[in-house]
């Protein structure tokens, strides 16, 4: 458990490690240039007249940003608890002959992110290089849901209850600046492998949309009324910066001419501390908005049929309210295609 | 004959229509009033605790009714009356305005069939001013929408966003607090609360939402409108100005919110009615009395439903001595007269004819029912009992029952839509929203008027307010005896509740509360409290028409030996 210094502290380590790691590995790669140098200058001659690359590339991204789910993981608490333990509690209590349930889609969670970029690259040597790259990554999507619930009641009346959620979207986007270090082996004629540590700062926003309608519909034997329907919509935005590096390795193959080929994976920590940004709900006739710090927010809910604590992150300003430091935290695997051109 | 008691009547209001008797200036005189205090969309919320997932509500506009009238003597502790009938859905004006509290009246004694208001001998003004409240759409009152004419958008309308049961009490503190800003003079007085039938739930919630006023806007309470609190801090400065800028304790706001009233009360209603069955299935109860009198015996078995059993036996659920639908036709006449200006002139003491939101014109978005054919629609289907005698009191009848004489409001103020009406006893489908088509009620919020939080809440108030209830063991539908042990079973914060019976007084009774060690942590010392529990042996639910001069003078002496200054 980190204390809230730690936590303040954080983008400054992060900050001083990135730095660390690029000094270490700028050494050992100069270091190695040098050992290389000797038995190389043929391949050097023929480089100094191409030195530069500009690649390409496209790929995905694996992202788990838990603190911004929470949003999708705290509606689908909320839902099971004030719609089936409400209900159970209800038939429990012989006030209620049944229900059931229906659903389609599911509130949408960022798990998966498309990035594509650019990077230019300096040949120092055959086996290292340095590297300039911007990049742009947008995760995350749009899942339309509804359920229903049917409850039969005492009176054999049908109560049945719809929300739909359309759209309901959760994403995160992010530019990021790079410079990178690359070393580099060739197998053989064709095949080279490469290792890169690339660090810069990020900027990356995310946003919250739900536009919803629920309806309440009474079914009896002969006729049907809808005594309430109400629509609304929720909408949260949050903007912040931070420092990220990412290391990997890749693959890469001449395709002709100048041209060549790579796949390359790797790891990448992307970590904004602190997003702030406006808001803006509507329900019927009122709207509300606001503008504000994510944060997590924790409440506990207590009915008549329990009791259930939710984590809610939110950048809707409110007094009164436990809450947690909320970081967008976008780290996760990458994996990415892309066509290099030498000039 | 009629003619005559009419012209002597008109007479006394051309006499009385004015300024009250008072010790103030002229300038400063306090008059009758009638009117309609606008209410604007009030968003408020229900929430467990998630504000995240909270239950937003939004109202419509509301014109409610008021009277005022003034005391005969006015002092500046002379107190103020607010009075209330229940239903919820029921009128103020044709039940405790026309029933031996203001200074004209039906009066069963004088005129048995009720046809005519007549002079009363125990007006309430003589103890202080009184001021009568019609809720949302029920007596006079009316609310406002955009296309009233869509029967669809008009049955949307009689849901929880006007209709439940603590959105209801803030309507009337809303009232009466805009009430009292734009009468200076009376800011500051001593408020007594005086609720009849589910107007004991009305005056629970209205104390509770006064006396812990902050909680309903910081998220501690199921009901959260912070609109209104900020309304009661700016009351509340203005009347203990030394608590300016911060919160206002419950004992320094009891000073002024500190008497309640109740007539047949609701106070811990869902109790109430598990309990007073229970009591009329014992032997010995009133229905085996009923069924030795008429010759219908009571079975149980038999009669799931009591109030069944008493149609059967042909008796008032109101008052069990006299015939089905006596105390009713009381409350029907009195709405049948006041639609006439003359009448309602004459029971004010204003002329209503000054009032623009009576007229036609003024009210083109009205609306005050779903069906234009008849008050109540959707048909009940419930098998509540208490539901199906509400539904009893005959609306619609009312309809057909506006007096064919001139004075008429359709002749005075213009013809209304059909949709509207100038007057409703009871609002069956305001009723109904309270009961069942109700989205907070079906979202799981405990806000009903059954659920067990109004007794909670009746408990919390009893310890700064000082209470008055009445006991008519005649009236079946709010059975007197079952409200002690109502009370009782909070055991989680009373210890024992007695009620006491003997006493010097002419009709003696008390109800003491006895309250387990920390049943409120922010009262300390909170051990026990007596409510004032007289007897009524003669009277029916309405006990003010029934026993007048009774209910007057023990009020009357109660008041004066718990810091009410009366003349």
């Amino acid at each position: 458990m980190m204390s809230k210094q730690e936590l303040r502290d954080r983008p400054n380590a992060a900050h001083h490690y990135v730095i660390r790691a690029v000094a270490v590995l700028l050494g050992l790669g100069l270091l190695g240039s040098v050992c290389l140098e000797a038995g190389t200058q043929e391949s050097e001659a023929r480089q100094k007249i191409r030195r530069f690359s500009l690649e390409l590339l496209g790929g995905g991204a694996r992202l788990d940003p838990a603190g911004l789910n929470l949003l999708s993981d705290s509606g689908d608490r909320f839902q099971e608890f004030s719609y089936e333990d409400y209900y159970h509690y209800l038939l429990q209590n012989r006030l209620l002959r049944s229900w059931s349930k229906e659903t389609s889609g599911e509130r949408a969670r960022v798990k998966t992110g498309l990035l594509p970029g650019l990077r230019l690259k300096y040949h120092l040597f055959d086996s290292f290089s340095v590297s300039a790259g911007f990049q742009y990554l947008r995760g995350g999507g749009s899942d339309d849901f509804m359920f229903s619930y049917t409850r039969n009641e005492l009176s054999d009346e049908r109560y049945i209850e719809t929300l739909t959620a359309a759209p309901y979207r959760l994403t995160v986007e992010a530019a990021l600046a790079s410079i990178g270090l690359h070393f580099a082996h060739r197998f053989g004629r064709f095949i080279t492998t490469e290792a890169f540590l690339a660090a810069g700062p990020l900027w990356a926003v995310c946003r919250y949309r739900s536009n919803w309608t629920y309806t309440w519909e009474i079914q009896g034997p002969n006729y049907t009324w809808a005594p309430y329907d109400s629509t609304g919509s929720l909408e949260m935005d949050g903007s912040g910066k931070g420092l990220f590096w990412e290391t990997g390795a890749r693959l890469e193959v001449p395709v002709g001419g100048r041209l060549r080929a790579f796949l390359e994976g790797g790891y990448a920590r992307q970590v904004i501390d602190s997003l702030s940004g406006q808001g803006r709900e509507a329900q019927g006739q009122s709207s509300e908005s606001w503008e504000g710090e994510w944060r997590i927010q924790k409440e506990t809910v207590a009915a008549p049929w329990g009791t259930i604590s939710l984590r809610t992150p939110s950048n809707r300003p409110r007094e009164s309210v436990g809450t947690e430091d909320f970081r967008l935290d976008l780290s996760g695997l990458r994996l990415r295609l892309g066509l290099s051109l030498i000039f | 004959m009629k003619r005559l008691i009419f012209i002597s009547l008109a007479l006394t209001l051309l006499i009385s229509d004015g300024p009250a008797l008072t010790a103030e200036t002229a300038a400063q005189r306090i008059q009758n009033e009638t009117g309609f205090m606008s209410i604007e969309p009030v968003t408020f919320y229900f929430h467990y605790g998630s504000y995240f997932n909270r239950l937003s509500l939004t109202s419509s506009q509301a014109r409610i009714w008021y009277s005022f009238q003034a005391a005969d003597l006015d002092s500046p502790r002379t107190p103020i009356f607010i009075f209330f009938n229940g239903g919820p859905g029921s009128a103020t004006s044709s039940g405790l305005m026309s029933m031996c509290t203001g200074r004209y009246t039906l009066d069963n004694r004088l005129d048995p069939e009720g046809s005519v208001f007549v002079p009363n001998p125990v007006s309430w003004t003589s103890l202080g001013h009184l001021l009568y409240i019609d809720a949302r759409e029920a007596g006079f009152s009316y609310n406002l929408m955009n296309q009233p004419e869509n029967e669809g958008e008009r049955f949307q309308e009689f849901n929880a966003q006007n209709f439940n049961s603590l959105f209801d009490a803030a309507d009337y503190i809303r009232l009466l607090l805009r009430f009292l800003r734009s009468h200076p003079s009376l800011r500051d007085r001593p408020m007594v609360i005086v609720g009849e039938s589910y107007g004991g739930t009305r005056a629970t919630a209205m104390l509770h939402l006064l006396l812990n006023y902050i909680d309903y806007a910081n998220g501690t309470e199921v009901y959260q409108d912070p609109a209104l609190v900020q309304e009661i801090q700016d009351h509340l400065e203005a009347v203990f100005p030394a608590y300016a800028g911060r919160a206002v304790p419950a004992d320094v706001i009891a000073r002024q919110f500190g008497h309640q009233v109740l007539i047949q009360p609701t106070v811990s209603f869902g109790y109430q009615l598990v309990i007073q069955d229970e009591m009329f299935r014992r032997a010995g109860s009133p229905l085996y009395k009923i069924g030795e009198e008429v010759g219908l015996p009571f079975d149980p078995q038999a009669y799931p439903d009591i109030y069944e059993y008493l149609r059967a036996a042909n008796r008032d659920a109101y008052i069990y001595t006299k015939p089905a639908g006596w105390l009713n036709g009381f409350f029907n006449r009195a709405g049948v007269l006041l639609r006439t200006v003359q009448n309602l002139s004459l029971v004010t003491g204003t002329d209503v004819t000054s009032v623009p939101e009576l007229y036609a014109s003024a009210r083109r978005n009205a609306y005050r029912f779903i069906s234009a054919s008849s008050n109540v629609g959707p048909e009940p289907g419930s098998s509540d009992p208490v539901i199906q005698e509400l539904f009893e009191i005959p609306a619609r009848k009312e309809q057909e029952n506006v007096l064919p004489e001139p004075g008429n409001m359709s002749q005075v103020f213009g013809t209304l839509q059909p949709w509207d009406q100038y007057f409703l006893a009871t609002n069956g489908p305001a009723n109904w929203a309270f009961h069942v088509f109700n989205i907070a009620k079906v979202r799981g919020y405990d806000v009903h008027f059954y659920d067990h939080r109004y007794g909670r809440m009746f408990l919390k108030n009893l310890a700064h307010v000082q209470t008055f209830i009445t006991n008519a063991p005649l009236d079946l539908v709010v059975y007197a005896a079952a409200v002690a042990p109502s009370l009782a079973r909070h055991t989680g914060l009373v210890s024992s509740v007695e009620h006491v019976t003997a006493g010097s007084e002419a009709r003696p009774g008390q109800i003491v509360v006895h309250y387990v060690s920390g049943a409120f942590p922010e009262i300390p010392g909170l051990s026990s409290r007596t409510i004032r529990f007289p007897i009524y042996t003669q009277s029916a639910h309405a006990v003010s028409l029934t026993q007048p001069l009774d209910l007057y003078q023990d009020v009357r002496s109660w008041l004066r030996e718990h810091g009410i200054d009366l003349p």
